[in-house]
């Protein structure tokens, strides 16, 4: 809503100078009028009614000559002043030219970046078919061939890389006019074209081409649920307009609108010839070459990308992208450090072997950027004990979250999130005691992460024992915990130095590991099949959800009650029929036939019934005013804190490693970015693709390395 | 011998449907399907995701009982069709075990050479040299070999080696040797050198064990006493004989490099065989699995033939009716 209230300002602006200059030149005729008005006389005489009509033809002809003579200084004041405005603007240009002149030294063009898909955590796509999977691996590519209407603002020196509240014009001509709250007209640009290769050929994207992927988001993505709860109308118009009418006013649409997992614009030529999952052709800056699994993607320049124009800079600078498959650290370290590898994501646990190996990059070298993947201990709130909002908060309290970051982050930037992670700027710290405060509404909140800050070590286990007991375990609990190894030995160490925090406080946990599919399958939909180590305990251990860029994505993947994911999504979770979703739950996987109640289930513990989470995940997407709506999400977070339905674990941040011939321009002066942090993206799906056009390779600095 | 050749050709039939069928049986029972793994971010309501489900299901023809879909698979696999990779390339699976199984072949051809490079000479000079300071020597690094994982010593050679000895990182994209030999080279030696030093290790004291039985034989002994000069009895008369076990393991090594290459293709990014059935295995990636089971199978059963057959040709005394 930033980017609506700013156009609203900047119009409201211009309106009070016009009305200011009309307003003059009324008051100048009307002056004149009143002269007039004021030398009236009712004598009848003929000489004198002859004279007084000659000396008022007189008065009148002075009046007009007068009321010309304003009109004309008017005039001339308002041309001298549109001289001067030109003037200015002039000097403003040239100086921007000249700067852009003196910048274009800087501007190094050419070269392939070689980089891995996504670091540690690369992997095959299973399709290059955006709207197929909303897997990372799928959207990521996404990001390099594909438009949408608009995208996240990167490449400008001073914007922040990680606020994820700030968009700019991509396919639309610019941001979308606002007539009222429920109603975003985007003006389709109509000089974008798709890429030069079959079965396009560099035709125009129309705005039918727009209407068609609509209607194939519809009808496949996973994602158009969630959509059409929000979008109530699509309706192109004759002047190449798009209007998308909303069902009530709705904070985050330009996030869903600018998200990399909505509307990527798809030809549907590629559609009917069956390519698009293997062979994407779109109008993005770059054009993909191929892709072979487990090797790497590959992609070209597009040189006649669209949003050059708009930046006045021929992008892309670099002449191609190549995105390795290996993802395995032993290969990516030496790798980075011998200049193989321009740059690449790295996990904060292996920050330290980068810093080793690759010597050359200092530290502004470095990107780090906030985790906005909530994750934490999850349950099924069916079965006890996990239905006891005590035995939760004990979990919480039993976490040093201080020491595990100690103990698991190289880079000593990792922090504590919410049940929204890190999300900018929603999220809010709760280090910070006084803002997000010990308790709620009277209940403990804040001070429930506050193991071994607030209140020491012993007051927290003392605490968290005290919540056992009180919940009928004065014993502790001994449980399994589900997850998966497949997000990398990183990954689960981080999981053991969790489970060896909660052990102090009574919680003594084993793990057991499920590959990928089998998890997916299963735990995390929230079935935990009995069979695969003896009676399940419904705990598990893992990501929520990788792909938000709005809290509003995660309330309604992760806890709504409609959502189909985790443990607690795994059905419509509507109050009246709670019964049919604890026989989904809890008796195993083996399809709904077999689905039995758990003998242990009970009713009440979990977000499923709590009415005022619903309520207050209904209301924060209505309030449009962005600081109302921070203050009321904040207030979900406390509130989210004294249930703990999913007890957050800690949050390390993303890494970034570029090596010193990895550069990034500002778009809007085509110099450097010299600003920390300077590179990297929007902390969503896109992991920064939709920023790589203003990336350059500086072959001249790589000579000197490599 | 021809008739024995036909009916141990015969016999690869009954041998590739029963294993076949075991892989396509034990597929079924793995948790989770790659629909699974394409909706694993599905964010809509559990009604959609069963709805996605059922189309998907009766697309694929799932619907069936085991034995007809695997029916329909074998039916279809005598035609020549393995079917197509559910995800990630969409190549028919036949295409990708064609573009696949060069760079496998390649890597275990190389080790095998490498690893008998290595354990024969050293194995005889082993066996010639017994209990000298030599031998010994010898016989550690044998045992070194065999019990250092793979795996290991590749991140040992990447991590501190290279970089100590300074040597260039290797390739992260793999060339064919058509498209730059000395790339695809620079790219395999390293791999080829650990996987033919695991090889060498058992292949080294099998050769001196069987050499140390063959010098104590009479025949051995009579030769010697000839006045046959040494190298001549060890090659001629002592050397042929104890290969033929060393034969046996070499042929079963063989199949194994085959389908046991997996870490080496996934540490040095060769997108061979190995590496494409761990990934399909991930994603549950089936008529790729089928695929590559069947090509393994049949390198493991063909090898084994080769075998049997080369023993026939060093040892006359060895005849098939």
């Amino acid at each position: 809503m930033s980017e609506r209230n700013y156009w609203q300002r900047m119009r409201r602006r211009r309106m009070s100078r016009r009305a200011l200059l009309g307003a003059s030149a009324r008051a100048g005729v009307g002056a004149a009028g009143l002269a007039l008005v004021g030398c009236g006389d009712d004598d009848d005489d003929g000489q004198a009614a002859a004279q007084v009509q000659q000396q008022q033809q007189a008065m009148q002809q002075q009046a007009q000559q007068q009321a010309m003579q304003q009109q004309q200084q008017q005039a001339a004041e308002q041309q001298a002043q549109q001289a001067d405005q030109q003037q200015a603007m002039q000097q403003e240009a040239d100086q921007q030219q000249q700067a852009a002149v003196a910048a274009a030294s800087d501007i190094v063009r050419g070269g392939t970046r070689t980089a891995p898909f996504v670091g540690p955590y690369s992997g095959n796509p299973p399709t290059l078919d955006p709207y197929e999977n909303l897997t990372y691996r799928a959207q990521i590519p996404s990001g390099f061939h594909y438009s949408k209407l608009i995208q996240a603002i990167t490449g400008r020196e001073g914007v922040n890389p990680i606020n994820l509240a700030e968009y700019e014009p991509d396919l639309s001509a610019s941001m979308p006019e606002i007539p009222d709250d429920t109603t975003f007209v985007f003006q389709i640009r109509d000089d974008a074209t798709w890429h030069d290769v079959e079965p396009l050929n560099g035709r125009q994207v129309t705005l039918d081409d727009i209407v068609m992927t609509h209607d194939r988001f519809q009808e496949i993505s996973p994602n158009a649920a969630g959509w059409n709860d929000v979008v109530s109308a699509f309706e192109p118009g004759e002047d190449n307009s798009l209007t998308f009418k909303l069902h009530r006013p709705h904070a985050p649409f330009l996030t869903l609108a600018g998200s990399s997992q909505h509307l990527w614009v798809i030809p549907q030529e590629i559609v009917d010839d069956g390519t698009v999952a293997q062979r994407p052709v779109g109008s993005g800056a770059w054009i993909f070459d191929s892709y072979e699994p487990d090797v790497a993607l590959n992609w070209r320049r597009n040189p006649n990308w669209h949003r050059s124009n708009d930046y006045g800079h021929d992008l892309p600078l670099m002449d191609g992208i190549v995105a390795t498959m290996n993802g395995d650290t032993n290969v990516l370290i030496p790798a980075l450090g011998e200049g193989s590898l321009d740059f690449s994501q790295l996990s904060p646990a292996i920050y330290k072997q980068a810093l080793e190996a690759a010597p050359q990059i200092e530290e502004d070298g470095y990107v780090f950027t906030p985790n906005t993947v909530p994750g934490g201990f999850y349950f099924n709130f069916s079965i006890p004990p996990w239905n006891d909002v005590r035995v939760r908060q004990a979990l919480s309290l039993a976490m040093n979250r201080n020491d595990i970051l100690s103990a698991t982050d190289d880079t000593g930037r990792g922090g504590w999130m919410t049940g929204i992670s890190q999300l900018p700027p929603y999220w809010m710290d709760p280090q910070d005691l006084d803002k997000f405060g010990e308790t709620f509404e009277g209940e403990d909140s804040g001070i429930l992460f506050h193991r071994g800050v607030a209140l020491s070590n012993d007051e927290a286990l003392q605490k968290a024992r005290e919540l056992l007991s009180a919940a009928g375990y004065p014993e502790g609990i001994s449980a399994t915990v589900h997850h998966t190894p497949d997000y990398g030995a990183t990954v689960v160490n981080f999981y053991e130095a969790c489970t060896l925090s909660a052990s102090e406080g009574g919680f003594q946990f084993e793990y057991f590991g499920k590959e990928y599919a089998a998890y997916i399958a299963s735990i995390f939909r929230g079935n935990f099949p009995d069979d695969w180590d003896g009676e399940s305990t419904h705990l598990a251990i893992g990501p929520l959800y990788g792909g938000a860029t709005d809290p509003e994505d995660l309330f309604a993947a992760c806890y709504a009650r409609t959502s189909g994911r985790h443990n607690w999504g795994s059905a419509a979770r509507t109050p009246d029929n709670i019964e049919n979703v604890l026989a989904l739950d809890t008796g195993g996987n083996a399809g709904p036939e077999n689905w039995t109640p758990h003998p242990n289930a009970a009713v009440g513990g979990g977000p499923e019934t709590d009415e005022r989470l619903h309520e207050m995940f209904d209301v924060q997407k209505g309030i449009l005013d962005l600081e109302e709506r921070i203050e009321y999400i904040n207030d979900i977070q406390r509130y989210m804190a004294t249930k703990m339905y999913i007890v957050p674990y800690t949050a390390a941040p993303g890494v970034y490693a570029f090596n010193p011939w990895m550069k990034q321009i500002d778009v809007s002066t085509g110099q450097a970015i010299s600003a920390t942090p300077r590179i990297w993206p929007k902390a969503t799906y896109g992991w920064g693709q939709e920023s790589e056009h203003t990336f350059m390779l500086d072959q001249s600095i790589k000579d000197e390395y490599v | 011998m021809r008739q024995y050749i036909f009916r141990r050709i015969l016999l690869i039939i009954p041998t590739m449907i029963g294993v076949t069928m075991l892989v396509s049986l034990l597929t079924q029972l793995l948790p989770g399907d790659f629909i699974d793994v394409m909706l694993a971010d599905h964010v809509g309501g559990g009604e959609d995701k069963e709805k996605i489900r059922a189309a998907w299901e009766e697309q694929l023809g799932w619907n069936d009982p085991w034995i007809v879909q695997y029916g329909n698979w074998l039916w279809r696999a005598l035609q020549g069709d393995l079917g197509t990779s559910f995800i990630g390339s969409f190549q028919t699976v036949v295409e990708e075990i064609q573009h696949r199984i060069p760079v496998t072949l390649q890597l275990g051809v190389l080790s095998l050479i490498v690893g008998v490079a290595i354990a024969l000479p050293v194995g005889i000079v082993s066996a010639i040299k017994q209990d000298s300071a030599l031998d010994y020597v010898i016989r550690g690094g044998a045992i070194l070999a065999l019990s250092v994982p793979g795996f290991w010593l590749a991140v040992l050679t990447i991590r501190i080696i290279f970089p100590e000895l300074g040597v260039p990182p290797l390739p992260l994209i793999y060339q064919t040797p058509g498209e730059n030999l000395a790339e695809n080279m620079r790219q395999l030696y390293v791999p080829a050198i650990i996987l033919g030093i695991g090889l060498a290790g058992p292949v080294m004291r099998l050769t001196r064990g069987e050499m140390l039985e063959v010098l104590r034989q009479d025949y051995v002994r009579t030769a010697r006493a000839k006045g046959l000069q040494e190298n001549a009895v060890i090659v001629r008369h002592a050397m042929r004989n104890a290969l033929i076990p060393v034969l046996t393991l070499i042929g079963l090594s063989a199949s194994i490099l085959v389908g046991g290459s997996v870490i080496m293709e996934s540490i040095f990014t060769l997108p061979g065989m190995g590496l494409r059935m761990i990934t399909a295995l991930k994603d549950r990636d089936i008529p790729v699995v089928m695929g590559i089971m069947v090509v393994i199978a049949l390198v493991v059963i063909v090898a084994n033939l080769v075998i049997d057959i080369a023993y026939s040709l060093v040892d006359p005394r060895i005849r098939y009716n």
